[in-house]
């Protein structure tokens, strides 16, 4: 099911709020859980099968992990999980990278045919890290309350793309809500993160996919061309994650529950580290705790950082232009590491200039392989024809406009009011009408919006 | 909470004028159009109609007019499939093209079902255009509920699911969806309230010959011509856009309203796009819109429509276009191997794996009016047609 649906908006929602706000409290962990697994099985019932399995593996192997720390009981612990991940998402990649015949594909006929479970990447990750923290009694017990434990992990505002949340950052707010009578939601303000969210999902990311989806690498096009493409894709996919990141939000407020952000303007950056403390902070947390720290951190910096972005790379997705992504942004960040005296002496505007196209640059191997990848940089910086072709004033303006919004409308100011500041234009957002013009909008132009692009990771 | 109030109430405000506007909109169903009536240059445009209204167009024909001799199922891919393609001599009943947007084979059993019980089913061949796997990846072909009414649905699961009181239930389900997609969408405010009052434009493409057509062109900016490239047909009409640029204003600007529109004989015209290019992208395994166990969908699909087909006494074809691609293994075209394999005994013309020259494409996705020719005269050697007739047979009813 998508956010950027009727069904969710007019349907699943407003039953799921009157159900949740309607029932006795004992009974609202029931009524989210029962949702968020409708929500999921809207999809498919063998997802939803296999998301079941994973939590209970998950729940099951904490209380042994608790009393017995061993470190193959810790691999037997996230074994299973990881195998269904690998299966589904990852099996048809094995098998291409090894040559693998139809005959010799014909076993695996049925994780290679069913449909990838929308959102495995991420409550895979949010097991993980369950069963480690239970594991390292770091802040987290095993969860004695299946329910709670499958709601937890199930929460449908973040299942499908996040934010990954840790145990202990829900487990409390989810266990107030069954024991509170009174809950005191902040509806205006889910309402509010939900408008915008929408509206930047389709007049943002789905306006800019169109752009983006038009130019074709092996087409006759110029080097201005590819560039807007490029710098269409890098616009989308930020303002897709983040619509889908403040939509969930906005939804976990309307039900008391509050999530952390995921994006804090990446594209402000002055360097490629200070990009991943912006980007997807979740999944940069999670790696930092699981991963980096864990294979000694800063005592073998440059292997830890190859290895981390290039499993950063491979989570995204399936495929060695993946892995070459994340290894790209390994050599960035080290290559910063490497120049930082000086690159923190550039003016502020060149550092997240240089930021944003180097990030920029990489972007177009999530969804091209190699040869195209190649054809395209080679379009741009190599080509010399800079007449543009593929595309007309209107789809640079709109590009610009959007990247100027981007660079200048602070969204601490006008969306969270972070610091105290609302802009006039966060008065005008922040206003009920606004909010009903923002849906009304997107509702109408929901025909021609796209699946979110992190749904499939 | 006052805030939210607000906001509730601006938004129900907003969406009530939408339905408004759809309870007002013109049911082209209950008033079917007569394709019968069109003259060879005659042509519906599509300009100013919801998609309901443009379906409507096929449905409310297909209800009420018949039976023809052959007639084509499936979705836009088939679109270009004309009586054209049956010779020049092809009577005015030898075929017609009941495409809708994206008919999958599910919808196709529920119209068939639909035209039986009117006797409207095609006489002597039913061709199902099943959906090239690798142009959606997999989509569309088991889908029906976007175009087909919920009487439709309803209709075709009891004739073959047991007409439980649950399949019931689901038809009208899914008929207020539709309903709710329908009145939600920008189309209904652009064509409904730009465009109220108009018919539907009916309009001749011989009235201005292409001379005065281009020279009226050749008045227009540069600026002119790109923005109304880009603005809907719908707004161009109702702004009277059309009726200033020129005194023939319709055919000066036919290319933006004449594609798609439809000929008497339910195809559609091409007029202007892209020139196709090579499909050479991989199916992302994320978009695959079919799964382990479609194949026994798909293969039950077929079984049903041929049930329609033989005891009708007609006989059943299946043919899968090429699309403008390079050799791409796809999931999605193993599954619809693997379908037709349960059903060995179904003609299928399958031209997945022919790699067509360009110039035998619109776009990489729509073969052009001659592949169709060729798709008859294959269907004719299996020996499914009968041999063409002089035009001696009576016009539809």
């Amino acid at each position: 099911m998508l956010f950027n649906s009727t069904l969710f908006l007019f349907l699943f929602l407003p039953v799921t709020l009157l159900a949740f706000y309607t029932v006795p409290p004992a009974w609202r962990m029931g009524v989210l859980g029962a949702a968020s697994l409708v929500f999921y099985g809207a999809a498919g019932l063998t997802p939803l099968v296999f998301l079941i399995l994973s939590c209970l593996w998950a729940f099951a192997m904490a209380f042994l992990l608790y009393r017995h720390t061993s470190r193959w009981l810790l691999a037997l612990g996230v074994s299973f999980p990881l195998a269904v991940l690998f299966l589904f998402r990852y099996l048809g990649f094995t098998l291409d990278s090894l040559g693998v015949d139809e005959a010799g594909r014909q076993p695996f006929y049925f994780f290679l045919s069913v449909l990838l479970p929308a959102g495995i990447s991420f409550y895979t990750f949010q097991i993980l890290a369950y069963t480690i923290d239970v594991r390292d009694h770091n802040r987290a017990q095993p969860d004695r309350n299946i329910l709670h434990f499958i709601t937890f992990i199930s929460f449908f505002p973040q299942l499908i793309a996040g934010p990954i949340v840790r145990y202990h950052q829900i487990a409390d707010q989810l266990r107030a809500v069954t024991r509170q009578r009174h809950l005191d939601p902040d509806v205006a303000g889910g309402v509010k993160l939900l408008a915008v969210g929408l509206f930047g999902k389709v007049f943002f990311a789905d306006m800019l996919g169109i752009i983006q989806e038009r130019y074709d690498v092996q087409g006759a096009a110029s080097a201005l061309d590819a560039s807007l493409s490029v710098l269409a894709y890098s616009l989308r996919i930020y303002y897709d994650f983040w619509a889908y990141s403040i939509i969930a939000i906005g939804l976990a407020k309307l039900f008391a529950i509050s999530l952390p952000r995921n994006f804090r303007e990446p594209y402000l950056s002055r360097n490629p580290r200070e990009f991943w403390r912006r980007w997807h902070v979740t999944l940069s947390y999670f790696l930092r705790d699981y991963v980096y720290i864990r294979l000694g951190g800063n005592q073998a910096y440059a292997r830890n950082i190859l290895f981390v972005f290039a499993l950063c790379g491979l989570w995204h997705g399936a495929g060695w232009n993946f892995v070459v992504w994340g290894l790209y942004h390994a050599v960035l960040v080290l290559a910063y590491t490497a120049v930082a005296p000086a690159w923190d002496r550039m003016p502020a505007w060149l550092q997240m200039s240089l930021t944003f196209l180097l990030v920029s640059l990489g972007w177009p191997l999530f969804y091209l392989g190699f040869a195209d990848y190649g054809l395209l940089m080679k379009t741009i910086f190599w080509s010399g024809a800079w007449t543009p072709q593929a595309f007309g004033p209107l789809e640079w303006s709109f590009t610009l406009a959007v990247t100027a919004w981007t660079f200048l409308a602070r969204e601490d100011r006008w969306l969270h009011g972070t610091d105290g500041v609302t802009s006039a234009l966060g008065r005008v957002i922040g206003h009920p009408v606004a909010w009903a013009g923002m849906v009304y909008l997107s509702v109408l132009f929901f025909s021609w919006s796209k699946t979110f692009i992190y749904f499939r990771f | 909470m006052r805030r939210t109030l607000l906001f509730l109430a601006v938004l129900a405000l907003l969406l009530g004028g939408n339905v408004a506007l759809y309870l007002a909109a013109e049911d082209l169903r209950a008033h079917p159009v007569d394709f019968a009536g069109l003259s060879p240059t005659e042509r519906l445009a599509p300009a100013g109609l919801t998609r309901r209204q443009f379906n409507d167009l096929t449905l409310g024909f297909a209800e009420t007019a018949g039976p023809y001799r052959v007639g084509a199922f499936g979705t836009h891919q088939i679109r270009y499939f004309g009586r054209d393609a049956f010779g020049p001599d092809a009577p005015p009943d030898q075929f017609f093209n009941y495409n809708l947007q994206t008919l999958g084979l599910p919808g196709v059993r529920d119209l068939l079902i639909h035209m039986e019980a009117r006797s409207t089913l095609p006489r002597d061949l039913i061709i199902v255009g099943l959906m090239t796997p690798n142009m959606h990846n997999g989509n569309y072909i088991l889908t029906r509920d976007e175009d087909i009414p919920a009487d439709l649905i309803a209709a075709g699961e009891a004739a073959f699911d047991g007409g439980s009181s649950w399949a019931a239930a689901k038809a009208r389900l899914h008929q207020g969806a539709k309903v709710v997609a329908e009145v939600l969408n920008y189309q209904l405010l652009f064509n409904l309230v730009l465009n109220r009052g108009k018919p539907i434009a009916r309009l001749d493409v011989e009235a201005c010959g292409p001379d005065r057509a281009d020279a009226a062109l050749a008045r227009l900016k540069d600026w002119q011509r790109a923005l109304y490239a880009r603005l809907p047909v719908s707004v161009l009409l109702a702004a009277g856009i059309l009726d200033r640029v020129g005194d023939c204003a319709l055919p000066a600007v036919r290319r933006l309203v004449l594609h798609d529109a439809l000929r008497a004989d339910g195809s559609a015209d091409w007029l202007f796009g892209d020139p196709p290019l090579l499909n050479e992208h991989p199916l992302i395994e994320s978009t695959r819109k079919l799964s382990f166990g479609d194949e026994a969908a798909i293969a039950r699909s077929l079984r049903q429509i041929q049930a329609i087909a033989t005891r009708n006494g007609a006989r059943m074809v299946v043919v899968i276009p090429p699309v403008y691609e390079t050799d791409r293994p796809s999931t999605v075209n193993r599954i619809v191997t693997a379908a037709l394999a349960l059903v060995p005994d179904i003609p299928v013309i399958d031209d997945r794996d022919d790699r067509l020259p360009v110039e035998a494409f619109y776009d990489h996705r729509h073969p052009k009016r001659a592949y169709f020719h060729d798709v008859v005269q294959r269907i004719r050697g299996m020996g499914l047609l009968p041999p063409p007739q002089t035009q001696t047979g009576n016009a539809p009813q």
